[in-house]
């Protein structure tokens, strides 16, 4: 966006939120929260199934889903955007996943109904429709294709998994447990890696119809509660019940056949010995992760730097234990909601005023500097080379049409970005509804 | 301590000239020149209306006048208590050109400045064929004070068929309303309605399933429904917190009476029927009632949804009729 | 390149007192809307029919601006108020704060942010869902008679004023980002050309401007550096901010044309990268200020203080 190329170069390169600059007290009691994916619209779901979206250029509610039908009517568990923003995914534990047209948000465009309630869903890279779903007491993660008016949910399993039991009887060897959590590679489109109750992690991959367990590894004998990876997709981290956020580089071998993780780093709380709500990396190849605390002592967030694995940041300023968090690479934000209050905390840059701005020709410089007078400084420049100079600037070319295609900071600006249609109706329902009584 | 507008110069305490030893007033400090002033009632100085930027023809509107040192609380009573006193105004008489202020009881300064807003507004709304004067006498002919004063409070009236044929029948967007709640009256309420009744019925045979399962005897006698097989499984169950199967079924379809189905149903089995026989089942915790407050939920929603419709199509219908109004006043113009 | 070929005239010259200054293409190409006193005409651009839709302004409207999904209109008026008026249901919201003539309106893209200028020397940012005021940027010393907004970038909002600056603002925080000026006019004697009007590139990356001495300009903003000049009325005392436009055919070679709007009733068009002359109209408009000139893909409307309004056809 172009105010970023007229600030300050080092304040708007700077790679992470410093400051508290927001706090949305939301009227009722966040439990989720999602930016969309450039970063102008927050969605927040609540405990009491409602669903928000937040503008964030006004910092004020724009939408809420199901005003006409109601979203959900139990906490919802997780939001996810559509890369476009056109659509989005709520799941809650009114046993739904509803995905949502921000077109028609009055009632959901699809849903699905599960025979409990859905830990996650979250969009996949297999095709425009699909999306990945874990539910209680369920041994593995569903495949979920929204492509037609009766969604189809498949479980995510390969053959090989199905015959496993059957030939060793009762007692069986690897108990995986329950399918918790799950992330898509974002560069191998057709990789899908899950996390079970017992701390393994399973990779997949999907072709089709045709899926198949590619590995199996088992990171630690504990409950996986998060795991994420990097938009590169070379980074993945998973935080789980033993209070220890893991730190894994993957790689992938060329027929994809083959999915190693080295762990690089461990990051613990080893003097309160907390476990971790939630973790999001930093874009691209994920140079920092942060992470919320679990515990009425720890109101802040702690950011460190992946490939070092030292804390380099504290993110202070609210007063309670913060779950859910996100980062918007975009806009440089990251949202957190609070424990208690259900508020929505907003950390970001902070750019100071160019008092230089306010006319053309001064400058703005650190400290004091001498005034020397510059060898030409006061030299009469004739006019015609003066004229010559304006007219040869007038001759390069200009480009009026094409949009840049990446802001500063390296996201992809050039894309389509669905924008919420603005309800008039409600707006003059509510001017006038106490008028006509 | 309130902040001083741009234009006023910072207090002076000054009250003479110290050239000419005249009496100096107003935040200018200059002599008397026969100039409009008016006296501030917190300092009892007095001030020019040009150096306050107030307009010479306000001068029959003051009520009570703060000179900007008082109103910001550097003299005055507001310097001491706080409260910084406000200039207050008199209402002025309703007609545009006119400053003086209202008489008692009225929105004019007299009567004649009445009649000359209402001429004024008549000459505005009327339409063609019809006489300024004549609609007057008209309204006045028909109607009390009563009528007269409440003209307008049941929104935008509406214009003679003659005047604008077809108005709200030939219009798209009423009837897209209309037809949008027309739908939810015969379609969308019914069929959750349906569903809830449904539900409710599921329940109840959900409920008799547990009760002829666990209900220990002598509440079953109450009951008055004692049969055989519940006698038989009395002397199993016997705890103080009534134990329950879940239940769920996921289209809630009762496969049986509740009398033929608990006598088939056997503790090691979890499920029969597609009916979850769980004790305590974690997994569909609560089925029934997110399913109960889902619906109601959606009943509530539909409901508004009616409301809002309604105010809708009176907005849409007021604008139609402002248009028309409008139009008519333009013809009339040209 | 082509040429501007007149599709109609949607209305005739008035007869009447009243002044004209704002028509505009809505963005779905469907309707022309002109400000006439205080109500908005809205012309059918398929049938030619015309609706009336009043608003509640007691003075006459200077500006208006079409909601980017084309169901509301703003409108700024000489009684310091600005109405959102859903062409459906009628007024949305009454936008008061300004303590003086509204100049100019200019939506972003998403259409919940609305912004205003005004002679009372600040710009003003609104929130079009609650219709309140977001922020008040004053950084003028006159009246601010015009702003833009580029398209798909409302993190930047650009103003041009009677005291003879252009300043790019932050939106969202309303910190003045750049100020462009011409280094001459700070030395000329003669005071400094008050900006009538500014305009953004599709792009958002150049500026166009127009000065009260009858120049165009466009500028690249973030160096700070003219890149192109046109002339078109040979005066220095201008008094009208007459329309200026880029008109931008479908072809993605082809460069858009700069269309400007003079105050003897001429419409002139530029080739933008080769300043080349390319026409110059002045059978139209009587010789009337032509007020607003706005363009949708190749179909332009032209609008004279006189009431006279045109809709023409960019023809290769």
């Amino acid at each position: 966006m172009a105010n970023l190329l007229l600030q300050d170069p080092f304040s708007v390169l700077k790679e992470y939120p410093e400051r508290l600059t927001q706090t949305f007290e939301t009227p009722f009691h966040t439990c989720c929260v999602q930016f969309s994916y450039a970063g102008d619209y927050l969605a927040m779901g609540c405990s009491n199934g409602a669903v928000m979206i937040y503008d964030m250029d006004t910092t004020k509610p724009i939408a809420m889903l199901g005003g006409t039908s109601g979203a959900h009517v139990r906490s919802i568990q997780s939001i996810a955007w559509s890369r476009s923003g056109r659509y989005v995914l709520t799941s809650s534990r009114d046993w739904f996943v509803k995905l949502w047209d921000m077109k028609t948000p009055g009632e959901p465009f699809r849903q699905v109904k599960f025979g409990s309630s859905p830990w996650t869903c979250q969009w996949t890279f297999l095709s425009e429709w699909k999306c990945v779903v874990t539910v209680y007491e369920e041994t593995h993660a569903f495949v979920v294709d929204f492509a037609e008016d009766v969604p189809h949910a498949r479980e995510l399993l390969a053959s090989t998994e199905l015959q496993e039991p059957e030939e060793e009887g009762d007692q069986k060897e690897r108990d995986y447990g329950y399918t918790l959590v799950v992330c898509s590679h974002p560069k191998h489109t057709s990789v899908i890696i899950t996390g079970t109750s017992k701390g393994w992690l399973k990779a997949y991959l999907v072709d089709g119809e045709k899926t198949e367990l590619v590995c199996s590894y088992r990171f630690a004998p504990t409950n996986a509660k998060h795991i994420i990876m990097s938009q590169s997709g070379d980074r993945m981290a998973i935080n789980s019940s033993d209070r220890t956020i893991r730190q894994y580089l993957v790689t992938v071998s060329d027929d994809l056949k083959e999915i190693n993780f080295t762990l690089e780093h461990k990051y613990q709380d080893v003097i309160n010995k907390l476990q971790w709500n939630s973790i999001f990396f930093s874009s691209n190849s994920a140079e920092y992760l942060v992470a919320s605390t679990h515990g009425s002592s720890a109101h802040d967030l702690y950011l460190w730097e992946t490939s070092t694995g030292t804390l380099v940041r504290v993110l202070e300023g609210t007063d309670e234990e913060l779950l859910d968090i996100d980062w918007n690479f975009y806009n440089m934000c990251i949202a957190s909601n609070g424990l208690e209050t259900g508020n929505v905390y907003i950390w970001s840059l902070v750019i100071s005023p160019k008092w230089s701005a306010l006319a053309p020709d001064f400058e703005e410089v650190e400290e004091n500097i001498e005034y020397r007078e510059k060898e030409d400084e006061f030299d009469q420049v004739g006019q015609l080379e003066q004229q010559q100079e304006m007219d040869q600037a007038e001759e390069v070319r200009i480009d009026l049409r094409c949009r840049e295609r990446y802001d500063v900071r390296g996201n992809e600006i050039a894309v389509d970005r669905f924008v919420v249609p603005l309800d008039y109706e409600s707006i003059l329902v509510l001017k006038n509804w106490h008028k006509n009584g | 301590m309130g902040v001083l507008p741009e234009w006023c110069p910072t207090y002076s305490s000054r009250k003479k000239d110290p050239v000419t030893g005249e009496e100096v007033f107003c935040i200018c400090k200059k002599p008397d020149s026969g100039e409009l002033m008016v006296g501030c009632d917190g300092c009892d100085d007095w001030f020019h209306f040009s150096c306050l930027k107030i307009p010479q023809k306000f001068n029959e509107l003051v009520f009570s006048f703060f000179c900007p040192y008082c109103q910001c609380g550097i003299t005055g009573p507001g310097a001491s208590s706080g409260n910084l006193p406000k200039t207050l105004w008199r209402r002025k008489c309703r007609l545009p050109e006119c400053y003086k202020p209202c008489a008692e009881n009225s929105k004019y300064c007299s009567e004649d400045h009445a009649v000359s807003y209402m001429c004024n507004l008549i000459g505005r709304v009327e339409s063609k064929g019809f006489d300024a004067q004549d609609v007057l006498r008209q309204m006045l002919q028909n109607s009390d004070l009563e009528k007269f004063q409440k003209m307008g409070h049941e929104g935008v009236p509406t214009p003679p068929e003659g005047l604008a044929p077809g108005l709200f029948e030939g219009d798209a967007r009423l009837r897209d309303l209309e037809s949008q709640a027309d739908k939810i009256r015969t379609l969308t309420r019914p069929e959750i309605e349906q569903q809830l009744k449904k539900l409710e019925a599921y329940v109840a045979w959900v409920k008799r399933v547990n009760h002829l399962l666990f209900t220990s005897a002598s509440e079953d006698q109450d009951g008055g429904s004692s049969s055989k097989n519940s006698r038989a499984l009395k002397r199993k169950k016997k705890s103080t917190k009534p134990k329950s199967i879940c239940g769920y079924h996921p289209e809630l379809r009762i496969v049986c009476s509740a009398e033929e189905f608990a006598p088939q149903y056997n503790e090691s089995e979890i499920e029969l029927y597609s009916v979850c026989c769980k004790l305590r089942c974690p997994r569909h915790l609560d089925w029934a009632g997110i399913q109960e407050t889902s619906l109601r939920f959606q009943l509530e929603t539909l409901e508004s949804s009616l409301e809002r419709l309604a105010l809708l199509q009176k907005i849409r219908e007021d604008q139609l009729k402002m248009q028309v109004y409008k139009e008519l006043s333009k013809s009339k113009q040209a | 390149m082509g040429q501007l070929q007149l599709n109609c005239t949607l209305r005739p010259p008035g007869s009447g007192n009243v002044l004209f200054t704002s028509a505009k293409i809505s963005p779905d190409g469907k309707h022309v809307a002109v400000c006439e006193g205080t109500d908005i005409v809205l012309y059918d651009t398929i049938n030619m029919s015309s609706t009336v839709v009043p608003t509640l302004h007691s003075q006459p409207l200077s500006d208006m601006c079409w909601s980017p999904d084309s169901q509301c209109i703003a409108t700024a008026s000489d009684d310091f108020t600005i109405i959102i008026t859903h062409l459906v249901f009628g007024e949305l919201h009454r936008l008061v704060g300004h303590t003086a003539p509204v100049t100019s309106l200019k939506y972003t893209f998403k259409g919940n942010i609305l912004c205003s200028c005004s002679m009372d020397e600040s710009i003003k940012v609104w929130d079009i869902l609650t219709g309140t005021l977001l922020r008040t940027l004053s950084a003028h010393s006159e009246p601010v008679v015009s702003i833009d907004i580029p398209p798909f970038d409302p993190s930047i909002l650009s103003s041009g004023s009677y005291d003879g600056l252009i300043r790019i603002f932050d939106t969202a925080t309303g910190h003045c980002l750049k100020t462009l000026t011409y280094d001459k006019d700070w030395q000329s004697e003669n005071g400094v050309v008050p900006i009538s009007q500014v305009k953004f590139s599709q792009n958002g990356k150049y500026l166009l401007v127009k000065s009260l001495d009858g120049v165009l300009k466009i500028w690249d903003f973030v160096r700070g550096k003219v890149v192109r000049t046109f002339k078109s009325d040979q005066s220095n005392s201008l008094r009208y901010s007459c329309g200026i436009d880029f008109l931008y055919l479908d072809d993605e070679a082809s460069d858009p044309v700069v269309i400007s709007g003079t105050e003897t009733g001429e419409i002139i068009c530029w080739d933008s990268q080769t300043k080349q002359l390319l026409q110059c109209i002045s059978d139209k408009h009587a010789g009337s200020p032509v007020m607003d000139i706005s363009c949708l893909g190749a179909q332009m409307c032209s609008l004279s203080l006189n009431g006279e309004c045109n809709l023409w056809k960019w023809t290769e």
